[in-house]
């Protein structure tokens, strides 16, 4: 049952997935703060039951060199801070799983429990988030940090942190407000689960105040790839989002995943692997070819080598020769899961910078596909039945007009080969996932 | 072209329903269609806004009863995809949340609601144990902090250019991040480079709104506080505070008037002299004495135990607390000092205490306009929260008698303005920008 639909969320970007999309005459480079924007792209992707759609954040601007911020779309200085957000789009859908990011540097994990508590709540059950540790050091900046927490501790905080989220969404059994106004009582003791939490980064008594969440538990995802993130995902996450190129690391990077569960006690199929795909589609393969044509003449050089520096914080790449091999660079203190992708990608394919970051440029790591409906189904269903992706992440490059192509042409086939859904499987974001209902260890359960 | 500036009036919120659902309801969503649908109605009768109260804990005593069981700005967020006017307040506590990440959820919320958010600063007396180290910080340095966290917050809305964001005759945007400033701020409790990630939201920044009142709280609210929340039960004391808060305020060079000040409306309203004479005994045949001690110690500061003392005596002066020595509830300790030494007994304190400190008054719905009338007349009263909305047993007394009785004396606004929650509190506008040099 699980196996038989692939799991789809549209990951929203203000203008689309393409660096360049922003500039493209059908975009709005505005789209970072409209919220008509984002109404729109979850109805048109619950119309289409999508499983969620997905809100990336950066907790401030990440550089500042202006002559890149101020040529993107998509440098975190002109969006909405996702949660709120999120809570806006419940009041505008009824289906669709609604997932933002949190970064767990940054953040006091009693203060989202409650906000994701509360959305799942006024969703009727629908709240996901997406925990990063978050990899600059001017969004710590803006946090009382000079510099980063290095990459271990940031893991070891965003591991305690959703122990934290997970204790106190446990707080409450399912009816432990018990609202008897004849006997005066408010809340059940019995039924109240104190966290009493005291760890390296937090202390969190507890209990948490809101009722049990619909869900239980809102759905965790988590998108770090490296060693680190993987063991946190393996123990702490239901939902992965990862960037795979072939279908052989997709596979793997699957079942890696999934014996790292496997080992913890945990059912495997109990965490979906959702990798990105940008699919660039068209009728032919000729007009698709175009369409992302079109797009790659709309990177600015500046873009281009800032898109691929990002792996190596505090390494200027613009003095390198553009159109000379790749350097040998060392390793910084960024994502080094991309890092070590890019690298990999370079290598591989003999690539210079230049030719780097136009390769990279659309799907930013992400498997990218362009061509007909069927050849994107073709990729879909490659990795889903290898088994390296238990669903994607749709990644348009161009929204909302390249969501609507995916709906349009892809989708149809998707279903045709049946394995795409025409209806929502339940109410809930769990329901749809097939995640199990009740994820509390059964020690912990009172029975009413 | 005339300008005319409209005439003062008394600014009206209402509290906002829960999004949470409750036991008995028919789905998970009900409880958001209810809240949703308080504040449709809220908006019919052209209430200025909705207010959330907040507290960072589940109240072991029950005091509180469900206040904090939803996240403020969460609920609003959805409530401002269910209106198009109404003001929506949130309380966040400067004590937990760090200044960055609530900056960009107001400026989020303000941008989502076309304009329509304020903040309600509190500094937390409760709720430590959920946070940090678990401790919380004597109040001289909560305040110290939440004037440091206010500040900055106004540092980084005001530091990015209006122009850094324009609209294309198309409605796209276009933004030039070289408008959007660091503010590099370097204070006592926070360390924040900037800049404010999102664009200028409608209203430059949110409405300041601010609660506590101690005299740490008062000389916050003077100098930041576009208003200022306090308990007043008594006009006397409504006016001297508000004496002192704006004459502290002018020692900022605040503009004449402001802070406005806003009371918590705790009435009763009945038909008839019999009528209120009747709910009011009814009310008070309700109250639940033993759970009463518990709150009327919280209303001295938590740290005493009432249980065994006869409720119809007055309670020893001895059982004050020492002011200078309270962490929490200086401003209630205050107003319940004050009963304790005019002699109250425990029975009445307790029935003071189901008000918890807030202005208390039974009557028609002209007796209760009269009570308005005279603190609004005085300049001590601004905003006024009222009670009632959603509750069967009050609603058809508010909305077809004391609003039509406020209407009807032109007290209270009959209609909307253009320019957002600021324009509708009739507040002025923000001081102009210091502009970068292009």
């Amino acid at each position: 049952m699980s196996r038989k639909f692939l799991r789809l969320g549209l990951f929203a970007y203000p203008a689309g997935h393409h660096i360049g999309a922003w500039r493209h005459p059908d975009s709005n480079p505005g789209a970072g703060i409209s919220f008509d924007y984002y109404r729109d792209l979850a109805q048109l992707a619950e119309a289409a039951k999508f499983d969620l759609i997905f809100l990336a954040d950066g907790a401030g601007q990440r550089s500042d060199n202006d002559e890149v911020l101020s040529r993107t779309a998509h440098s975190y200085v002109a969006q909405f801070e996702p949660v709120t957000l999120l809570s806006a789009l419940a009041v505008s859908t009824r289906r669709i799983g609604l997932v933002a990011t949190i970064s767990s540097s940054f953040n006091e994990p009693y203060h989202i429990a409650r906000k994701f508590a509360s959305i799942d709540h006024l969703s009727g059950g629908r709240a996901g988030l997406n925990l990063v540790t978050s990899a600059s050091d001017w969004e710590a900046r803006n946090f009382g940090l000079p510099q980063h927490l290095a990459h271990a501790d940031r893991y070891q905080r965003a591991g305690e942190f959703a122990d934290v989220l997970n204790g106190l969404w446990d707080s409450w059994d399912d009816g432990a407000f018990v609202h008897d106004k004849a006997d005066g009582r408010f809340f059940d003791p019995a039924r109240r689960h104190v966290l009493n939490h005291a760890g390296a980064h937090f202390t969190v008594r507890g209990p948490l105040n809101v009722p049990r969440p619909p869900q239980g538990r809102p759905v965790i995802v988590q998108a770090g790839s490296s060693p680190a993130g993987r063991d946190l995902a393996a123990r702490t996450s239901e939902v992965v989002f990862t960037a795979q190129q072939t279908i052989e690391e997709a596979a793997g990077f699957a079942a890696d995943l999934r014996a790292r569960a496997g080992a913890l006690g945990r059912d495997p199929d109990h965490l979906k692997v959702m990798p990105g795909i940008f699919p660039v589609v068209a009728p032919t393969r000729d007009e698709a070819q175009a369409k992302f044509e079109q797009l790659q003449g709309l990177i600015h050089p500046a873009i281009g080598l800032d898109l691929i520096s990002g792996g190596w914080v505090g390494t200027d790449l613009s003095h390198y020769d553009l159109d000379g091999p790749l350097p040998e660079l060392p390793p910084g203190n960024g994502s080094q899961s991309r890092q070590q992708l890019l690298f990999d990608l370079a290598r591989r394919e003999g690539l210079t910078l230049r030719q780097l970051y136009l390769r990279v440029a659309g799907a930013r790591g992400h498997l990218q596909v362009i061509g007909t409906p069927a050849d994107i189904a073709d990729a879909m269903q490659e990795r889903f039945e290898s088994g390296g992706a238990d669903g994607f992440n749709i990644m348009p490059p161009l929204l909302p007009g390249g969501l609507r192509d995916f709906v349009e042409l892809v989708l149809p086939e998707l279903r045709r080969r049946g394995i795409a859904r025409t209806e929502y499987d339940g109410a809930t974001l769990r329901d749809n996932l097939g995640l199990p209902q009740d994820t509390r260890p059964a020690s912990e359960r009172t029975e009413q | 072209m005339t300008s005319r500036t409209p005439p003062r009036r008394l600014k009206t919120l209402v509290g906002a329903a829960s999004v949470i659902h409750v036991p008995g309801d028919a789905s998970p969503r009900s409880a958001m269609g209810r809240a949703a649908d308080l504040a449709r109605r809220a908006e019919a009768e052209k209430i200025t806004g909705l207010f959330t109260a907040d507290v960072l804990q589940v109240d072991p005593t029950g005091v509180v009863g469900t206040t904090g069981s939803q996240e403020p700005l969460i609920a609003l967020a959805a409530l401002s995809q269910a209106t198009d006017h109404i003001g929506l307040v949130a309380t966040v506590s400067t004590s937990f949340t760090e200044p960055y990440n609530l900056a960009r959820q107001l400026a989020t919320l303000d941008h989502v609601s076309g304009g329509r958010v304020a903040w309600n600063a509190v500094t937390s007396s409760t709720g430590e144990e959920n946070f940090g180290d678990g401790t919380l910080p004597d109040p001289v340095t909560r305040y110290a902090r939440a004037s440091e966290f206010v500040g900055l917050l106004q540092a980084l809305f005001d530091a990015n250019d209006p122009q850094a964001g324009s609209r294309a005759p198309s409605g796209a945007l276009r933004l030039d991040p070289r408008r959007l400033h660091a503010i590099d701020h370097h204070g006592a409790h926070f360390r924040v480079q900037g800049p404010l990630n999102i664009p200028v939201p409608p209203q430059g920044r949110p409405v300041q709104f601010q609660a506590g009142q101690s005299a740490e709280g008062i000389t916050l609210g003077a100098r930041y506080a576009e208003a200022v929340y306090t308990s007043q039960p008594e006009t006397e004391g409504a006016v001297a505070f508000a004496t002192e808060l704006r004459r502290q305020a002018r020692g900022f060079g605040r503009v004449s008037g402001l802070p406005l000040i806003m009371n918590s409306f705790h009435a009763i309203i009945g038909e008839s002299d019999a009528d209120v004479a009747r709910r009011l005994r009814l009310k008070h045949e309700a109250v639940d004495y033993e759970q009463g001690r518990i709150k009327l110690a919280d209303m001295l500061g938590g740290d005493l135990d009432l249980s065994g003392l006869p409720l119809d005596r007055p309670l020893p002066e001895s059982l004050i607390p020492d002011l200078a020595e309270a962490r929490r509830r200086r401003g209630r300790i205050e107003i319940f000092a004050r009963y304790i030494r005019q002699g109250l007994s425990l029975r009445e304190l307790i029935l003071q205490a189901q008000e918890t400190g807030h202005w208390s008054v039974a009557g028609t719905p002209e007796q209760l306009a009269d009570k308005l009338e005279e603190r609004f007349r005085l300049n001590a009263l601004d905003i006024i929260s009222l009670h009632g909305l959603g509750n069967p047993d009050q609603e058809d007394l508010l909305l077809n008698g004391l609003l039509p009785e406020l209407r009807r004396r032109d007290l209270i606004d009959t209609d909307y303005v253009e320019g957002g929650f600021r324009a509708n509190l009739g507040l002025p506008p923000l001081p102009a920008r210091q502009e970068a040099a292009a």
